[in-house]
């Protein structure tokens, strides 16, 4: 009892982290999906047999959750979350010394489509496997690599120009297109 | 033999720390390769690209990392706290006094579960023993102006709005501290913290900081840091956090500390019952 609660508490503010990813911003409708996402797991905490680790566990039932989500408000517009708008708001950081890069690069974030977010967030910030992550979004391990992949040409893309040196993406061995 | 030269995912997945051992290895043996083929002073192809991906990740931790320390909304513990009966707290934290003091150690945990915890809040901790010290070295030892407001129904007040939540300050503490006033400093990036000042006949000054915390805590402890200059006994009750910072025997600063945790319990619709807490 007490031990799934220390579980589930020290994980908060990751799951926030990966709502406001999803949600691009929007605070309070990422919080209501961190508190979604925390009833569920209380209700299923069985169905975790405590095999690995908690997180990908609680990043998957978010991004089950989510998927549902969306599927009824875009119902009529939207056939899958690629097709979801870009996000309309820069995330707020809450502290003060945010580099400029760091904001530029939050704003960046938002860019890309849904499902190429999610991957950034769980392999480069949470560094989950490429395993984790396939599991936790329900797709193969390959398309975690081929989102990831287009994921970071967007970011280089819109970032560019910044100061950073910019790899030769397209300049590899000939073998795989970019994108 | 040469290396094979790594193919784009396979370079993404070492730049990711995905790759078991041998592969890892194979990677580095080909981008050393690379580094002793390369053009003096420029760097080799595939390495500039595993840096490019290397540098991302880390602008994106770094401007994603900040996230983690904001606050969490009260309302997102209540699907996974259960409700705390406020005289099992109080008692837990009583016998946290007793033991802390005895043992003299910063962690005696009940189980790995806690460690855990601790482990995940300690950043935390020591930024907040940080401010709790800096502040009591840079205003005890003014003679002219050692607090901004005085003591006085003033300074409840005012401390109280501005940190959003009662504030109490006890008249005196046990030792003979009596209550000089109190100032407002930076807590959280944005939000404020309250500095309380004691004295003694002797002239001793003992300082209170309270602030809220960035992470709430599920079980509240009680812990002692030896600084240079000072001692500081601290505690983390659910969202807030309080530090006791003095130049004083332990035992005594322990007492001030154990007057001060009472005081602010009481408010609790149950009072708390401490009656088994061991002796200091």
């Amino acid at each position: 009892m007490a031990d799934r609660q220390q579980l589930l508490i020290e994980q908060i503010p990751h799951l926030r982290r990966y709502a406001r990813v999803l949600h691009a911003g929007h605070t309070a409708d990422a919080d209501d999906l961190v508190q979604d996402t925390l009833e569920r797991a209380v209700n299923k905490w069985g169905l975790w047999r405590g095999a690995g680790s908690v997180r990908p566990w609680l990043f998957s039932i978010m991004h089950n959750l989510f998927v549902d989500q969306c599927a009824v408000r875009h119902a009529q517009t939207a056939q899958s979350l690629e097709d979801l708008p870009d996000g309309a708001l820069p995330m707020q950081a809450a502290t003060q010394d945010t580099r400029i890069e760091a904001l530029e690069l939050l704003a960046a974030l938002q860019r890309p489509s849904v499902p190429l977010r999610e991957v950034l967030l769980l392999v480069a910030v949470e560094g989950l496997s490429y395993a984790e992550t396939a599991k936790a979004l329900g797709v193969p391990t390959g398309t975690v690599m081929s989102r990831l992949s287009r994921a970071r040409s967007q970011l280089w893309q819109l970032t560019s120009g910044e100061g950073t040196q910019r790899p030769a993406l397209r300049v590899i061995d000939g073998q795989r297109s970019v994108g | 033999m040469n290396p094979q030269r790594p193919d784009r995912d396979t370079l993404m997945a070492y730049a990711d720390g995905q790759l078991d051992r041998s592969r890892r290895l194979e990677v580095e043996r080909y981008l050393q390769q690379e580094a002793r083929l390369a053009v003096r002073g420029e760097l080799a192809p595939l390495r500039a690209e595993l840096t490019a991906l290397q540098a991302q990740n880390l602008a994106l931790r770094e401007a994603l990392d900040p996230l983690l320390d904001e606050p969490v909304p009260a309302r997102l513990l209540q699907p996974v706290t259960p409700p705390v009966r406020p005289w099992a707290r109080a008692a837990a934290v009583a016998l946290w006094i007793g033991v802390g003091a005895v043992a003299g150690s910063l962690l005696t945990r009940q189980s790995q579960q806690d460690d855990a915890v601790v482990a995940a809040q300690n950043d935390g901790m020591q930024h907040f023993v940080h401010q709790a010290e800096l502040a009591y070295a840079v205003y005890t030892p003014d003679a002219r102006r050692p607090v901004e407001v005085r003591e006085g129904s003033d300074l409840t007040t005012w401390l109280s709005r501005r940190l959003q939540r009662p504030i109490i300050a006890p008249d005196a503490l046990p030792g003979g501290l009596v209550l000089m006033g109190g100032r407002l400093l930076p807590g959280m990036p944005g939000k404020p913290a309250a500095q309380l000042m004691y004295q003694d006949a002797q002239g001793h000054r003992v300082t209170v900081y309270l602030r809220g915390m960035a992470k709430p805590t599920t079980e509240t402890a009680f812990r002692i840091v030896q600084g240079k200059q000072a001692s500081t006994f601290y505690w983390v009750d659910r969202q807030w956090g309080y530090a006791l910072t003095g130049d004083l025997p332990r035992a005594q600063l322990l007492d001030a500390a154990r007057a001060l945790y009472q005081r602010y319990t009481a408010d609790d619709p149950a009072p708390p019952a401490p009656t088994a807490a061991p002796q200091a």
